[in-house]
């Protein structure tokens, strides 16, 4: 009886941490959203206004207005089929404009008519704060 | 011999130890690829009735306004500075409160001009933005 007593006693309970360890997993997987960055660097403009928001899909426009998307470069005509692809993998996504600050603005306006064409509804122009 | 090992005792203890190590991966996996995305940005609203012109001068809902090529504002005929925009935004707006903005991008204006002048109308107090393109490009 005395010797089962000490061999219990050996053994650490790890009950309670994996408790824990399986609610930390749960919660990474469930916060897991998997951006899929542009695939290239540019340069945004700066804005005092700028809000902190959520983007999922994320668009680039290049200094010579060349549309990235998934690190691969996108002809305008395929852009809609993209954003409704990646829109369709995340619905509540929203959709977040990286332009260049010498790019010209109406490729912004092409791709905001491409997006709300896939459907999506929340888009904004990305910039940095001051 | 066999009998003694294999107890009822020993039998009802599951060992954790390879499903821990399992978990512990999946969960360095996740930690390691979260990414929580910072994004600063201008919502730019869904532009209503955007197919058509903005309204001409006689019944203006609206304040539009247009960016020029070389970086200068149109707002109803005037030629303006963009640092000048938003306490004219402020002085229309007192006059048609809650008016969106419309700004009208000309030929191949570059995106930080048309970003200024949308922060400026942003400070101005507008609370609904929309771009549009000029037709002829």
């Amino acid at each position: 009886m005395a010797r089962r007593k000490l061999e219990e006693k050996d053994e650490i309970n790890m009950t309670p941490m994996l408790d824990i360890v399986f609610i930390m997993l749960i919660f990474f997987i469930v916060t897991a959203t998997f951006v899929k960055e542009t695939g290239i660097e540019v340069k945004k403009p700066m804005a005092e206004m700028a809000q902190k928001n959520t983007a999922i899909i994320l668009v680039a426009i290049s200094e010579q207005g060349q549309i990235w998307v998934e690190g691969r470069r996108v002809e305008l005509g395929a852009v809609q089929g993209v954003i409704a692809r990646l829109y369709a993998e995340n619905p509540k996504g929203s959709l977040s404009i990286q332009a260049d600050e010498e790019a010209p603005a109406y490729h912004i306006v092409d791709i905001i008519t491409e997006a709300k064409a896939a459907g999506v509804e929340n888009i904004s122009v990305s910039l940095v704060e001051p | 011999m066999r009998k003694k090992h294999s107890s009822a005792d020993d039998e009802v203890e599951v060992d954790l130890t390879p499903m821990l190590d399992i978990v512990f991966i999946m969960l360095i996996f996740f930690i390691v690829t979260a990414t929580f995305v910072k994004e600063y940005g201008i919502n730019v609203a869904k532009p209503n009735e955007t197919d058509q012109p903005p309204p001409p001068d006689a019944k203006p809902k609206t304040i539009s306004l247009a960016v020029t090529q070389d970086c200068w504002v149109r707002l109803q005929g005037r030629r303006i500075d963009p640092g000048q925009v938003s306490p004219n935004v402020q002085r229309l707006l007192a006059e048609r409160p809650g008016a969106p903005g419309i700004i009208t991008i000309e030929g191949d204006a570059p995106t930080k001009c048309v970003t200024e002048v949308m922060d400026q109308m942003l400070i101005g107090g507008i609370s609904e933005l929309s771009l549009r393109a000029e037709e002829s490009r």
